[in-house]
């Protein structure tokens, strides 16, 4: 039982891996580093900033979530 | 606002030196002076953490970087942070995981180890004595330079002011070892943050507020607004090859890898990473609504002149006082970390009875500091750009480290070699004896990819051989 969370917690990580990877792929793709755009802007603040603020919330939010399934021991056992 | 500095000076030199006598007290064994004890909490892991991380470069760099390029200030620095946090719940296990099995005595002796090669070790220490020393110095001069010009009327030279940092810094680290830089780290972390806050909403005040700066700074240059910025600086490959150097810090550079291993446990150090992050946009935020200031008002001012009168000179004399203080505890928050780190790192070289006195590594702490203080007299003032070659020359080292952690046999020498030819290839590139530009790329980008990629073969290779 205990092994098969550990493993769905591995997966879980894994697939935040991933998903982490893809926010720094967008981030440095052109679809967010365009020359001179500054709309849509959001609470005012040009594209490039805005996006890259909420870029970055992500990936600590991320870094939350990840510290949480690695668990305690960083192993990704759930006896916490 | 002379009356108002030797009162906040006073007061927080008080403090430090007090820290300093505190943790002498509590220090009674080899242990707790270089390791700290080696059990430190959330709060005091993360405050020390951040307080290295951030530094001189942080109050007087970034300000005058978004001034300069605009809003993709952020993604330099604050997103490429928002990656290292991430990594550090991977790499901090695999640290602590090898160093359980271990004696830790730094990780030039670390990979020394796990590589069973000494030129690994050396290689190491060569490539953060060649860029971390640098790195102390320009902060070192950054700040003496803006004391300088800003109290011209006291006439220091800013020799004399780098010899102050310089000194208080060997003082508090060489009596109370790494405890007294943790605690110290603690109030300089928290001044940083208070400090560049006070002055960030002041200078958002004096531009009409958050609307209105926009507008005004898209009046004054729009290109401030979007990447690469006015001086196409922010292009994706540089602010790539910045990603990886930057978040290759804890990985590559002792100060910061020190304290990962000195955490309490795998809990503390994960919520320690999702706090620096935190920090880290709580910290920058701030310094970009100086800069943004600085791009309205002194948008042709020399780097130290703007920071004098950003930080200073049109604040009130309360918080320009603070913002001296301020400056001080972020060159020695940083400096005092790396110069006792690249001590601990030479003692981890030297023999055992080399290594079980402390001598040893308060004469190699003395001695550093020296070369940084030398160093400091010739460097120049581009702080976050001279910032960027240390942590780019640093990063070299990252997938030697990383291949040798995720390992648990020896791996050869093809790493320890091709890793030095990396860092040859990169110190010529910046002296211009070599391009700085491969194939569109940055000369860090190529060398990060043609590492990486020698890493994951010869893992492979190595892997096949079993």
């Amino acid at each position: 039982m205990s092994g098969t969370n550990t493993n769905r917690r591995r997966v879980y990580y894994n697939v935040l891996v991933l998903l982490s990877l893809l926010v720094v792929i967008i981030s440095f793709s052109p679809l967010v580093l365009v020359k001179d755009k500054v709309n849509p802007t959001f609470l005012n603040m040009p594209f490039a900033l805005w996006t890259n603020i909420l870029a970055t919330i992500i990936l600590v939010f991320f870094t939350f979530i990840g510290g949480r399934l690695r668990g305690d021991k960083g192993d990704f056992s759930s006896d916490n | 606002m002379q009356k108002w500095l030797l009162i906040v000076g006073l007061i927080y030199l008080g403090i430090l030196v007090f820290l300093s006598w505190y943790s002498q007290r509590k220090v009674k064994s080899q242990e707790d002076f270089i390791m700290a004890g080696s059990k430190l909490g959330l709060v005091l892991g993360f405050m020390t953490f951040s307080a290295t991380l951030f530094s001189a470069f942080t109050l007087m760099g970034m300000p005058d970087f978004s001034r300069v390029h605009g809003v993709g200030a952020w993604m330099f620095l604050a997103f490429s942070d928002g990656g290292m946090v991430f990594l550090i719940l991977w790499f901090g296990y695999l640290l602590r995981k090898k160093v359980a099995s271990i004696e830790f005595r730094g990780m030039s002796s670390l990979l020394q180890q796990i590589y069973g090669i000494k030129w690994a070790g050396y290689l190491y220490f060569f490539a953060i004595f060649i860029f971390l020393v640098p790195y102390v110095a320009i902060q070192i001069r950054g700040v003496a330079t803006f004391l300088e010009l800003g109290f011209g009327n006291l006439n220091i030279p800013a020799w004399l002011w780098s010899l102050g940092i310089v000194g208080f810094v060997l003082l508090y680290s060489s009596a109370g070892g790494l405890k007294a830089i943790v605690y110290a780290d603690f109030v300089q972390g928290t001044s940083l943050l208070i400090i560049v806050w006070i002055i960030g909403v002041a200078c958002l005040q004096n531009m009409g507020g958050w609307t209105e700066m926009f507008n005004q700074l898209a009046l004054k240059n729009e290109a401030l607004l979007s990447t690469p910025g006015p001086k196409g600086l922010l292009t994706s490959p540089f602010l790539i090859g910045s990603f990886i150097a930057i978040m290759m810090i804890p990985v590559t550079q002792p100060q910061l890898s020190t304290r990962l291993v000195i955490m309490k446990d795998i809990k503390a150090m994960n919520k320690m990473a999702v706090a620096v992050g935190f920090f880290a946009m709580l910290v920058i935020f701030p310094t970009l609504l100086i800069g943004f200031y600085g791009a309205i008002n002194y948008p042709d001012a020399t780097a130290a002149e703007f920071i004098g009168k950003a930080l200073i000179k049109d604040q009130s004399p309360v918080i320009g006082a603070f913002a001296v203080i301020g400056l001080f505890a972020a060159a020695m928050s940083t400096a005092d970390s790396q110069l006792f780190a690249l001590g601990n790192e030479l003692r981890g070289l030297l023999g055992e009875k080399a290594r079980k006195s402390l001598i040893t590594i308060r004469l190699a702490v003395l001695g550093f500091a020296a070369s940084a203080l030398l160093f400091s007299l010739f460097s120049s003032d581009q702080l976050v750009l001279l910032a960027r070659v240390s942590f780019a020359g640093t990063a070299m080292t990252g997938p030697l480290i990383l291949l040798g952690l995720i390992t648990n046999k020896p791996q050869g020498s093809f790493m320890v070699w091709i890793t030095g030819l990396g860092i040859i290839t990169f110190l010529l590139a910046q002296a211009k004896f070599l391009p700085l530009k491969v194939g569109g790329l940055g000369i860090d980008l190529f060398l990060f990819i043609i590492l990486g990629l020698a890493a994951l073969s010869n893992y492979l290779i190595m892997k096949n051989k079993e």
